[in-house]
Order: C-alpha cells, then structure tokens, then sequence
C-alpha cells in the first residue's frame, strides 16, 4: 500500500510527490514551495499501513475533514486511489501552487476536490457537500479538523450515518490529551475539551450493540470505527447508543456512622 | 482458521465436534452428555472470524482464563491450532468426559492442558503455570474469566507483558455493563465493578504511548489489545502508562450573563465589594 514511500530526514517522497514534514523542518530546504505542507509522522503512516493491511477495504467515495494546504488531500489520494476525495476546512482558501499544478497535471479536478471555510460543526453545509459530490454512501471519513470534543461529536452525529456498513470513520489524533507535548500548548489549556470522553463513549456505544457499530479499533495517532449494518435513526446522536448499568450509589461508611451519631443525638 | 463451522439452532458442529449452545438449550437434546458445554453464540464468534480474516495471525502459545468444562479450550485448539493451549479455571470442576475423550482421541495429552481451582488473580500461581507449560512468550490470551474489573486488571497487569510483540490479549464480555439481560436478571453483581472502566483505561493507555499497547480493538463481544513492539518489564501497573493533561475548570467571568455569573456578582455586592 506505502510501496514506494521513502522517509527522508525533512521529507517523505512518494510517487514522486514531495510532502515537507512539518515535525522534521530544518533551514536546509532547497526545494523552496515546491512540496505540500505535511504534518503526518513516520509513526502514524505505520499504523495506517498496519491497520489497512489487516483488512480488504476498497475505498470509493473518501471525505476529509481539516487539510491544511490540501498535502493530505493528495496523500490520501495517492495512497488509496479512491474515485473520490472531497477535503473541507475551516480556513480561507490556500491551496498551494504545488497543489494546483498537481490537480491540473493530473486531471483530476472532478476527483480531488477542496470547500474552504467550512466548519466541521456545520451540519447543514457539511450534509450538503456530501449529498451534493457524492453519489452513494461514504467509504471513509478523516477527521483530522478542530480535534475538539463539541465539533468533533457534531460531524460524527452528522456524518457516522453517510458512511457505508464495512466502512470507516476515522479520527486522527484524538490523544493529544495524553501527549505532555499537547497538553502545554495554549490549546490545552483553553480548557477546550478533548477527544478522550469521546473515544470512550464511541467504546461503550458499540458495547451497548454493534448494529450501528461494529468495531472500534485505536492507535495512539488514530482511531478507525467501524460502521455496522443496521440502518442509522434519522437524529442518530451517540449518546442514544449507550446504555449502562447505574450502579447504586453506597453512601460511604464514615457518612452512615456520622448521619447514625446525629439522629442518636451524640 | 474458522472453517466448517456448521451452526444449528441448538448446536454448533465443528470438524466433528458437538458443542451445545447454552443460549439456546431444549429438551429435544438426543446426546445427552456427548457433546461440549458451549456458551459462546453466532454472533460472538462471527466477530472473532472477522478479527482474524485478512491478520494472517500465527498462534502457537495460547493461555485461556475460564472455561467452563473445556469447551472453550477444544473451540480455540480446533480454530488457531496451537502448539499448546492451556486452561485456567477458579471452579472446581474437572474435564468433562467428553472433553477426555476429545483429548486422548487426538492425542493431545502434551499439548491442551487444564487447571482447576486457580483464580485469575492469583498472579504467583498464574506467572508459575505460563513458566511451566510454556517455552516462550504468549501469543495469545484469552479472558473469559470472572469479568470483574479487579481480578481481571490483576490477570493483565501479570500476563500481558508475557505476550510477544504483536500477540494479542483478549477479554470476552467485556461490556456485560451495557446489556440490560445481564444487569437486570443478576443484581448480585451490584457490588462489582465490571469492564468498561478497564477497557477506557486499556484506550488512554494506548494513547498515551504506544511503548506497552500497540492498538486495542473493540466488538461488542470482546476487546483484543495488541501488544507493541518495545521490551515490558515484569509485572506493570496499567495506571503507570497513563498520563492525561490536569483537569481545567473555566473560570467563571464574573462580567457574564447567565445565573452563576449574576449569582456571583450579587454576592460581591452583599458583601460590600
């Protein structure tokens, strides 16, 4: 699947496309802006691979959602081939020229496609992209956007649906609460919440049933779910996959002997 | 792996073997004790068929926690074919008939074995059965034990750094929490904590880093870890390969609309501020 990836220092090179490693910048770049910006490591392509190779998954139709200057786009085009890719972000419009002269080269305008400035929590906007380029159901969404828990689980309510019974939605990133790298930085400690509750309610959902899901598999970079076959309730909202157990509360002993001493008066 | 699985209503044949489907007993039963007590049900095991299609998955040490009366231990010799398999079982059961013939049929004195009456989380006895039958790390565990969150995470801590690098620890049932048929009939669970706790930990641990834990998957019927690449220490604590960034509370703007916010000014003005 990564044939033909080679890992350098600063670069990966791949079908004979540059991606600039973000993680691994230096000053001695030669290249100037002919490259995509890329802010995936070695590690994280190693899972993908791991987890791709341990399943026969043929990818059709592929939204994503966050791509920085479209490098991911093209990655991800490049690695599974699908018909279709469809990239939304919330910034304003900055396709690269490396990107533009790729897609014109190419001919791929009517198979690689960017929306900007377009928020991942926009319901409405995002069913519309779908409906609007895609012709039947999703094989694989990547998130890769806001990385924040309210928007997060609101594409995931909007978009978990679309995606086809065997396929795949796939949140990159989603530990950076765990990464001490992470957590110092000025979004850390905006008190935004995480990804960690919701990875955790996506596990106690396809506890509850896997008709809608199937599988949860996670990484440290990513986690892939895994759609079930029953059809999906029109306001399909995680929190009504889950059932559990409330286990009765026991009042803690030293309260029960305290609440005892005060009805006997001390 | 999973071929010639032949499931009827109240059985599951399996290169000849009868296993019985507790889940769905009758009384037109005409074998009577020939056969496996079998507590696993379609849909489980069609999730175990999907997990290791496509994985190419070489198991050859296979340790299991529970048993019932080895049942289970003939399901997975027959499906992995494992050089060894062995068995751990609290109860004090012993082999069921069936099971010894299944064993002395094809000769596999040597190479499935049982103990009875070892808790799971009786580590010293556990690490001590693993050195004995086993001449190399696990490839594969399997928790089907009591599916109580302290002994089971007692089972982990001891055993899954005995696993190889890409081997796999399982444990079945684990979200018996979020089906109301186990909860409601059974309230004498009330007291005991059950998985999900422990599989949302197994989640951040390998979050966190993926030194110990290489992935872990989720089905409704079982959570597999897999066990990473680096060298693990003996025994290790699950809470020790998690960190997770402090808790922030947002302070509360005092200017803001909203009932805390005019609460919190209405104090100040009491108090003279």
């Amino acid at each position: 699947m990564s044939d033909g990836m080679i890992w350098q220092g600063d670069r990966v090179v791949f079908n004979d496309l540059v991606f600039r490693l973000e993680h691994g910048k230096n000053d001695d770049w030669e290249l100037g802006d002919e490259c995509f910006v890329f802010y995936k490591v070695k590690g994280l392509i190693d899972d993908y691979e791991r987890f791709f190779s341990s399943r026969q998954f043929v990818c059709r139709r592929f939204l994503e959602l966050g791509m920085w200057e479209g490098g991911s786009l093209v990655f991800w085009y490049e690695l599974l081939r699908p018909e279709k890719i469809v990239g939304i972000d919330l910034r304003k419009w900055v396709e690269s020229s490396y990107f533009q002269s790729y897609i014109a080269r190419n001919n791929l305008r009517d198979k690689v496609k960017s929306y900007w400035q377009v928020n991942q929590a926009d319901t409405q906007r995002v069913r519309t992209i779908v409906s609007t380029e895609f012709a039947g159901p999703l094989d694989l969404v990547v998130d890769d956007a806001s990385h924040l828990y309210e928007p997060t689980l609101s594409s995931f309510q909007t978009l978990f649906p679309l995606v086809k019974p065997g396929g795949f939605y796939i949140i990159e990133d989603w530990a950076w609460e765990h990464w001490p790298v992470c957590f110092t930085s000025d979004l850390a400690t905006s008190g935004d919440r995480g990804l960690t509750d919701l990875v955790s309610e996506i596990v106690q959902a396809a506890g509850t049933s896997n008709g809608l899901i199937k599988s949860i598999t996670v990484y440290q970079g990513f986690t892939a779910i895994e759609r079930g076959d029953a059809p999906a309730p029109n306001d399909f909202t995680l929190r009504d996959q889950i059932v559990r157990f409330e286990r009765p509360v026991r009042r803690p002993k030293v309260i029960e002997r305290l609440t005892h001493a005060i009805h006997r008066g001390f | 792996m999973f071929e010639n699985l032949i499931w009827q209503k109240d059985r599951l044949l399996y290169n000849g073997l009868v296993f019985r489907l507790e889940h769905y007993k009758n009384d037109d039963w005409e074998l009577g004790d020939q056969c496996f007590v079998f507590y696993k049900i379609k849909k489980l095991v069609d999730q175990y068929v999907q997990f290791f299609a496509n994985r190419d998955f070489d198991c050859r040490r296979l340790l299991e926690l529970g048993m019932w009366e080895g049942g289970s231990l003939a399901f997975w010799y027959e499906a992995l074919r494992p050089d060894t398999v062995i068995g751990i079982d609290i109860s004090d059961r012993k082999d069921s008939a069936y099971f010894q013939a299944f064993v002395r049929g094809h000769q596999l004195e040597n190479r499935v074995k049982t103990y009875w009456r070892v808790s799971q989380a009786d580590k010293p006895k556990v690490r001590e059965i693993v050195r004995k039958e086993f001449n190399g790390p696990l490839d594969l565990v399997i928790d089907d034990a009591s599916h109580i969150y302290g002994p089971t995470l007692s089972s982990f801590e001891t055993l899954f750094p005995m696993i190889r690098p890409g081997g796999f620890y399982i444990i079945e049932d684990w979200a018996w929490e979020h089906w109301p048929a186990c909860y409601v009939e059974d309230r004498s669970r009330d007291d005991d904590e059950g998985l999900s706790d422990l599989v949302s930990q197994l989640v951040q641990a390998a979050g966190t880093s993926d030194s110990l834990i290489k992935s872990v998957t989720v089905y409704e019927g079982f959570a597999a870890v897999e066990r990473s690449d680096a060298q693990a220490p003996g025994d290790i604590v699950l809470t020790d390969y998690i960190k997770r960034r402090p808790k922030i509370v947002k302070r509360v703007d005092l200017s803001q609309e909203g009932p805390i916010g005019r609460i919190k000014l209405g104090i100040r003005s009491l108090l003279g501020e």
